[in-house]
């Protein structure tokens, strides 16, 4: 499975890490931002499959979203799911980047 | 601060208004108000106008200028306020601080939304802006999605069935038939409920509350000058939460209703168990066990049974939604928190058609975006 790295952003100033570009850091409103891809996958806490798309994202329904938990980062992050059957607590790891959304795949039951 | 009053409520019907302008709604329901209060337009010192998306959905900006122009009110501030399906709330909340802060003696809350005209994809985007794009809106979730997310989060947390959430539905779509308001009431069976086509599973259709269009309108006026002194404000709260649907903890409670309740019942000076009528935020039915639990209404986990039992149904232990919430009644979204006070007001008065009986504290709960923007407000019945 083709993996890359989740962009994340830290804060130089506090080490506050961010799971999307700010211009100041939300704790301590650093401007000194760091960008750095994330190695590693996420657990699946909940999923939804859109059948009901806005107009950008029409001709792409259904599809199916999840918020993934990264352990390591203390992140939530609202992504693209593909691969295998969603199920709580899942592993997935983030194979691709899509119109700037991340697409991450469910991994297989062990 | 002053002691404010309601002195006056008008609404539309909340439903499809085809061919009819929103600034007409908006001012049907309000000269309603006018009259229904027995206050001259020159009385109102400030107009607080809820809407959210009419310069996208009708290219058409500055409505609350244009609506005080049409009513004849004097040369006065006259704002309109945008904070998603909680924009009516908010606006509430801004004419309640003008009137007990002194700045007027009586202040205009207009809400007025049209959405029918549009495509389902047309109103899906608008509703989006409610999002924040960089953040959330590029995976492509909707609102219908993010409750799809919020019912499995809470499922595995707390348990939760379908004919759970189906009762949450029936007694909603029920209560509609009653309110001459509403714009889908029907007396729905589960397998109807649960043979109806997905939208964001788990959730389907009648999950989900309609497009509308609507306009309603409520008049606070200070206490010593007010002639009608049935209906007093005790809390008026307004707070933010996560912008981001990651910024939640979990999607199984919304901290700007938890903030925004605990504030209310503070300022107030009672607690949940003393509130006798709730107008929540069901925009989904999931959303209504979630708002019942953070508003302090329910036991933590306990929504979902509480609503099967019956126990927040008109006869229950604490009657929820009795006008058919966004569900039944519709949500004509800058127009739902006003049209919530509406209907409390009445409740207040002792005239609404599902008459909670007795009822002398009532509950307004408004929810803006995912969770970005809350309202709750308590009034007073004063008999």
């Amino acid at each position: 499975m083709e993996r890359v790295a989740l962009p994340l952003w830290r804060c130089r100033s506090c080490g506050k890490v961010h799971a999307h570009a700010a211009e100041v850091c939300a704790v301590c409103l650093s401007d000194d931002l760091e960008a750095f891809g994330a190695e590693g996958g996420g657990v699946l806490l909940t999923w939804t499959t859109i059948r009901r798309a806005p107009a950008k994202f029409i001709g792409q329904a259904p599809y199916q979203i999840g918020v993934i938990r990264l352990p390591q980062f203390e992140v939530l992050i609202t992504g693209r799911l593909s691969g295998g059957e969603p199920r709580y607590l899942a592993p997935v790891v983030l194979t691709r980047i899509e119109q700037s959304a991340p697409v991450f795949e469910v991994g297989a039951i062990d | 601060m002053r002691d404010v009053l309601v002195t006056g409520i008008g609404s539309t019907a909340f439903g499809r208004h085809a061919g009819t302008p929103i600034e007409v709604l908006a001012v049907r329901a309000a000269a309603a108000a006018l009259k229904d209060g027995g206050i001259a337009s020159s009385e109102i010192g400030a107009l607080y106008l809820g809407n959210f998306v009419s310069g996208l959905l009708n290219g058409k900006e500055v409505l609350a200028g244009i609506v005080a122009d049409r009513l004849g009110l004097p040369n006065i501030p006259c704002t309109k306020v945008e904070g998603a399906c909680a924009s009516g709330g908010i606006a509430f909340r801004h004419a309640w601080l003008a009137v007990a802060l002194g700045l007027c003696d009586s202040a205009l809350v207009v809400g007025a939304e049209t959405m029918t005209h549009a495509s389902t994809a047309q109103a899906t985007t608008a509703l989006n802006c409610a999002l924040d794009d960089e953040v959330d809106g590029k995976s492509g979730i909707t609102f219908p999605g993010l409750f799809g997310l919020a019912w499995r989060a809470y499922a595995e947390k707390y348990g939760l069935s379908r004919s759970e959430v189906s009762a949450v539905v029936q007694k909603n779509k029920g209560s509609g038939v009653m309110n001459p308001l509403a714009q889908m009431g029907a007396v729905v069976s589960a397998e109807e409920i649960e043979s109806s086509t997905l939208i964001a599973d788990p959730l389907r259709l009648f999950d989900c509350c309609p497009m509308s269009d609507g306009a309603a309108a409520v008049v606070l006026t200070a206490q010593a000058h007010a002639a009608n002194r049935s209906v007093r404000v005790l809390s008026s709260v307004q707070t933010r939460g996560p912008a981001a649907i990651g910024g939640h903890k979990d999607l199984t409670s919304f901290e700007a209703t938890v903030l925004a309740a605990a504030r209310a019942y503070e300022q107030a000076g009672i607690t949940a168990a003393e509130v006798d009528v709730v107008e929540l935020h069901d925009c989904f039915s999931i959303a209504e066990i979630i708002d019942s639990e953070d508003l302090g209404l329910v036991p933590r986990g306990q929504g979902a049974r509480w609503a099967l039992e019956g126990r927040t149904a008109l006869a229950g232990d604490i009657a929820i939604n009795p006008s058919g919430g966004l569900l039944a009644k519709g949500h004509p979204v800058g127009a739902t928190g006003v049209g919530q006070i509406y209907e409390l007001v009445l409740q207040l008065r002792g005239g609404h058609s599902n008459q909670v009986p007795n009822a002398r504290i009532g509950m307004a709960h408004n929810l803006g975006g995912t969770g970005v923007a809350c309202t709750v407000t308590l009034l007073e019945g004063v008999q």
